[in-house]
């Protein structure tokens, strides 16, 4: 049981952290793309904006757990 | 107080290039000086301007710094398993039961994926500090190590907050910086010893000729004056170093866990506890610099010489409200903290910085299987529970544990791999013998006997149950050992059925953790056209179920009818026809179809395999390779009574 506990808390939290990984890493990209040197070169070559990863509403809800 | 983490990081990687540029200019202002003293003690006429004596100075320097700082760093630069051993660290398994420490492995995991680096190593140190350091040269070969305090006192968010600032350290190389460093005040140390034997050679036999002696003297006096003190400056800018190195640390700490108040409130708990961060190993001496914290008491008379900021100041750049009062520690019950349930996600950063879009505020659900390949795979249901309880059961115990060890995990697949024909075997056994470690090899003759006495369906499980404690080699070990199993499998010169499965799975489950993947995109999406590769998969699949002629006809009809999903036009090839090598060519063109078709072909294999009603161990094994080449896992099938060879 507590041992469930925590595989679930740890699997929800690598869920969350490689998102954020992501996102830290596009948010990033995002903005040296816009700066100085690099904005020049981005725009000739076509460098786009990368998108940062949504959570949907419907997959935030927690997961039931139940033990009957 | 700049108060955003990522401003935090920008502003100490800056101090750390000033500083850094500061160590190159000390070096620059060494090789003046001496050039200066071999000017002033140059009997020639004086002028300013010598390019050959400023030569001669710079080589000089520049050879005996460079000479001596490589010499140290490369006895430094051994991986971070053998530092770990030094400071008396444990590594924890992966099959780990107790609960503190599968939380640690746990931590390590996440901190990995938000830092975005492999999965280290985890040791615990048995002190009763709090402390942590990250060793190794890159961030490959790091492991990560904690005390044992740390696990007893610290929450979960806590010790996320100190693993996540270990990661920082293993992410920005920082352990390379500082043998760097340690290597170059050694290499100017090294300048210092040269000069003190100029002073003593020349010294003792200076009563000969007077005045070019007493030189040799003088100059081995002054650079042994000005490597003394070029080491000590050097240490302080080292110093200086490894504080903004430990904000940056703390920074992204802050960044990997989006949650001040873990490292936070694990700084705290060191102000608050008897123990601190004290480390007791005697080894630890020569590396306070990698640690968490301070690895010593009294931080009072070297303030430049630390390695740390003080505690407070590095609190207060997290918690600009803390008072300076350390709470009172008292362990932490696993049991309680784990009680309170799953935590609303992560806590918001810093008041006042804008979060970044994008991060989950509440809990992700556990996704199943996402694009489900068949009904059963993915699914396990309560008979197929059993029966895997019942495999767990038939099992020789010593086989099992054997499977649990990371050592006597590589010698059972050494001794599921051996033939069963004592020729062979004899050949196998002498390669061995000269390819492996010799604790291996008596390892594995120890198995050989257990192994082979075992039915033929409890191989595979076998390696299943390896599979976790395989993992934990490190990259070199890996290497190894996956050379010694390709050396037990080409030494009948033939591929059996049992070894290529075998590669299947050690190639989807292990490799993958320490070679890159590369990532094919699906190219296949296309039905038809992959209907040549499919029948072959399915002929060898069929000629492996059943020996007779029609039978096999039947099966691989009933394959390719579930794979069409009506009439075709193929026929089943002859048994000659139908070999390995041709088979696992199909599947390498078939992984690169999309989800939906690798669904179709795991359908086919399946009904094709159920033709006859029954499930042969060939035909299990054939169908495991088939699923875990595809990446689609695949709980056992369950054997029929019919165990044909």
């Amino acid at each position: 049981m507590l041992a469930l506990q925590e595989e679930l808390s740890s699997t929800e939290n690598k869920i969350a952290f490689a998102r954020q990984a992501f996102n830290d890493a596009a948010t990033d990209y995002n903005i040296r793309r816009e700066v100085f040197p690099a904005v020049k070169v981005a725009g000739m070559f076509g460098f786009k904006e990368a998108a940062l990863l949504e959570t949907a509403e419907t997959e935030r809800a927690a997961p039931k757990v139940s033990f009957q | 107080m700049a108060s955003n983490f990522f401003q935090q990081q920008d502003s100490a990687r800056r101090k750390t290039f000033q500083l850094v540029v500061y160590f190159v200019l000390a070096i620059l202002i060494l090789i003046a000086l001496v050039y200066g003293l071999l000017l002033a003690l140059s009997s020639e006429p004086v002028s300013w301007w010598h390019p050959e004596l400023l030569l001669l100075a710079a080589l000089g320097v520049g050879l005996v710094v460079g000479g001596a700082s490589a010499f140290k760093v490369a006895q430094l630069a051994s991986g971070g398993q053998a530092v770990a051993l030094m400071m008396g660290g444990e590594e924890v398994p992966g099959t780990t039961t107790d609960a503190r420490q599968k939380r640690l492995l746990n931590v390590v995991e996440e901190m990995a994926l938000a830092a975005g680096v492999p999965v280290p190593p985890v040791y615990v140190l048995e002190e009763p500090g709090i402390n942590a350091f990250a060793a190794g040269y890159a961030p490959g070969d790091a492991v990560v190590a904690v005390s044992q305090g740390c696990l007893n006192y610290l929450t979960r968010d806590e010790l996320q907050g100190v693993v996540a600032h270990e990661f920082s350290h293993i992410l920005n190389g920082d352990m390379r910086l500082n043998i760097r460093l340690i290597g170059l005040i050694f290499g100017i140390m090294a300048l210092s010893i040269i000069g003190r034997i100029l002073m003593f050679t020349s010294g003792g036999r200076s009563s000969g000729r007077g005045d070019s002696r007493g030189g040799l003297v003088l100059l081995g006096l002054g650079v042994f004056v000005l490597g003394l003190v070029g080491a000590f400056f050097g240490r302080l800018i080292m110093a200086a170093v490894s504080r903004q190195r430990e904000y940056l640390a703390d920074a992204s700490a802050v960044q990997f866990t989006r949650n001040p108040h873990g490292i936070g409130g694990a700084l705290k708990k060191i102000g608050g506890l008897a123990e601190g961060s004290r480390i007791d190993n005697p080894q630890a001496a020569e590396a306070g610099h990698m640690f968490f914290a301070n690895a010593f008491a009294g931080e009072g008379l070297a303030g430049l010489l630390a390695t740390h900021p003080p505690l407070v100041e590095r609190i207060r750049r997290l918690d600009p409200q803390f008072d300076g009062q350390f709470p009172e520690v008292r362990p932490v019950g696993v049991d309680r903290e784990e009680l309170e349930g799953p935590r609303p996600g992560r806590v918001p950063p810093f008041a006042g910085i804008p979060r970044l879009p994008g991060l989950p505020q509440v809990p992700v659900p556990v996704l199943g299987f996402a694009d489900e390949a068949a009904s059963r795979v993915g699914h396990v249901d309560p008979e197929v529970i059993s029966y895997a309880q019942a495999l767990h059961d038939g099992m020789p115990d010593v086989l099992r544990v054997a499977a649990q060890e990371p050592f006597s995990a590589r010698a059972l697949v050494y001794a599921l791999l051996l033939d069963p024909r004592a020729d062979l075997r004899d050949l196998q056994l002498t390669r061995l013998k000269a390819g492996a470690e010799p604790q291996d090899f008596a390892e594995t003759l120890r198995l050989v006997a257990p192994v082979q006495a075992m039915p033929d369906t409890h191989r595979l499980p076998l390696l299943d149950l390896a599979m976790p404690a395989l993992r934990q080699m490190s990259p070199r070990q890996h290497r190894a050992f996956r050379a010694q199993v390709e050396m037990l499998m080409i030494a009948d010169q033939r591929l059996s059925l049992f070894e290529y499965t075998l590669r299947c799975v050690l190639h989807c489950h292990l490799d993958a953790q320490f070679l890159p993947q590369r990532q094919t995109r699906p190219v296949h999406s296309s039905p038809q056209k992959l209907a040549h590769p499919v029948a072959t998969v399915l002929a060898l699949l069929a000629w492996e179920g059943q020996p007779e002629p029609d039978q096999a006809a039947r099966a691989f009809d009933t394959g390719m009818r579930g794979y069409i999903g009506g009439d075709h036009t193929h026929r089943l090839p002859p048994r000659e026809e139908c070999s390995l090598a041709e088979f696992d060519a199909a599947l390498q063109t078939l992984n690169q179809s999309v989800p939906a078709i690798k669904r179709r072909i795991v359908v086919a294999c399946a009904a094709c395999i159920l033709a006859n009603q029954q499930v042969t161990v060939r035909e299990a094994q054939l169908l495991r390779a088939i699923c875990d080449t595809l990446d689609c896992p695949l709980p056992p099938l369950v054997v029929g009574e019919a165990e044909g060879r």
